[in-house]
């Protein structure tokens, strides 16, 4: 009989603890999502802040800038140049490149070391094309001298 | 409840907070390399539309030169006219490979021959603007 009301007592219990065991309501979830999003706009400056992420972005950006311009400086002295371009005028160095220009020398800063990769003629006359190598990227382009 | 909201905060701002560099590098990237093809696409025409002078003794513009008959680039370097440039050489910086689509228009006295060199417009670099070359005709 005392084991008979035991089981009893046990399966009741059981039963009780099933029913309680619910799912969340799409309010609660709602609810759950809204406050988490607040929380990640709030907590979201100090993480980027923590990770440095603009100023990696600005370094990305500034080092693309450096090549932008390196490239066109390239290209209005290879555009001016009397003789051939690939023909030592234009070297890599450790923290950017030199240019033999005709004015003089000129060195284009960087900050990585920069290759040569390629400079040839190719195409229709007085067409090079170049290709410069940063911190083992490749950059190349076209340029067309203009004196021949 | 408080502790699945911070947590799911937290997550979420940490992903928030690498999505700029996720997002803008490549594009930037893919900008900076398509208005580099662009430029070396006008010098490679540039160079194309010109030819050896005996008399002068170096290679001038030449008016003559019908570098897009129909308003399409000839790239065949059989042709005796149009751009003498072998095809992957054009591929490569004037045309998808490179982001760029190039289209040659005639102003309205036929003077002049002014070509577009503008940005895929399949690809992110669409919103870029185009370059401009003209040559007298």
């Amino acid at each position: 009989m005392r084991a008979r009301v035991l089981r009893a007592m046990t399966h009741n219990t059981g039963v009780k603890r099933m029913s309680r065991q619910r799912g969340l309501t799409l309010w609660e979830l709602i609810i759950v999502l809204v406050l988490a999003g607040i929380v990640a706009v709030m907590a979201a400056q100090p993480f980027s802040a923590l990770f440095n992420v603009s100023i990696t972005l600005e370094d990305e950006l500034d080092a693309k800038a450096d090549i932008a311009y390196a490239v066109q400086r390239i290209r209005q002295e290879v555009r001016r140049m009397d003789g051939d371009p690939c023909n030592g005028a234009i070297n890599g160095t450790d923290d950017g490149i030199e240019l033999e220009t005709r004015d003089g020398p000129v060195f284009l800063y960087i900050g990585e070391e920069t290759k040569i990769k390629t400079c040839e003629p190719r195409g229709p006359d007085g067409f090079y094309e170049i290709v410069i190598e940063v911190d083992g990227k490749s950059y190349d382009f076209g340029v067309t001298r203009r004196v021949l | 409840m408080i502790v699945t909201i911070v947590v799911l905060g937290i997550a979420m701002a940490a992903l928030a907070s690498f999505y700029p560099l996720l997002a803008q590098l490549p594009d930037a990237e893919k900008a900076e390399r398509a208005a580099r093809n662009a430029e070396s696409c006008a010098e490679l025409i540039i160079a194309a539309s010109r030819h050896y002078d005996e008399d002068e003794g170096r290679l001038l513009f030449d008016p003559q030169k019908d570098l897009f008959p129909m308003g399409v680039p000839l790239v065949n370097p059989d042709e005796d006219d149009g751009i003498y440039v072998d095809k992957d050489l054009w591929g490569y910086f004037c045309a998808e490979d490179g982001m760029i689509e190039v289209v040659a228009m005639e102003d309205e006295g036929e003077e002049k021959v002014i070509i577009e060199i503008g940005y895929d417009s399949a690809s992110t670099v669409s919103g870029l603007d185009p370059l401009y070359l003209g040559f007298d005709r």
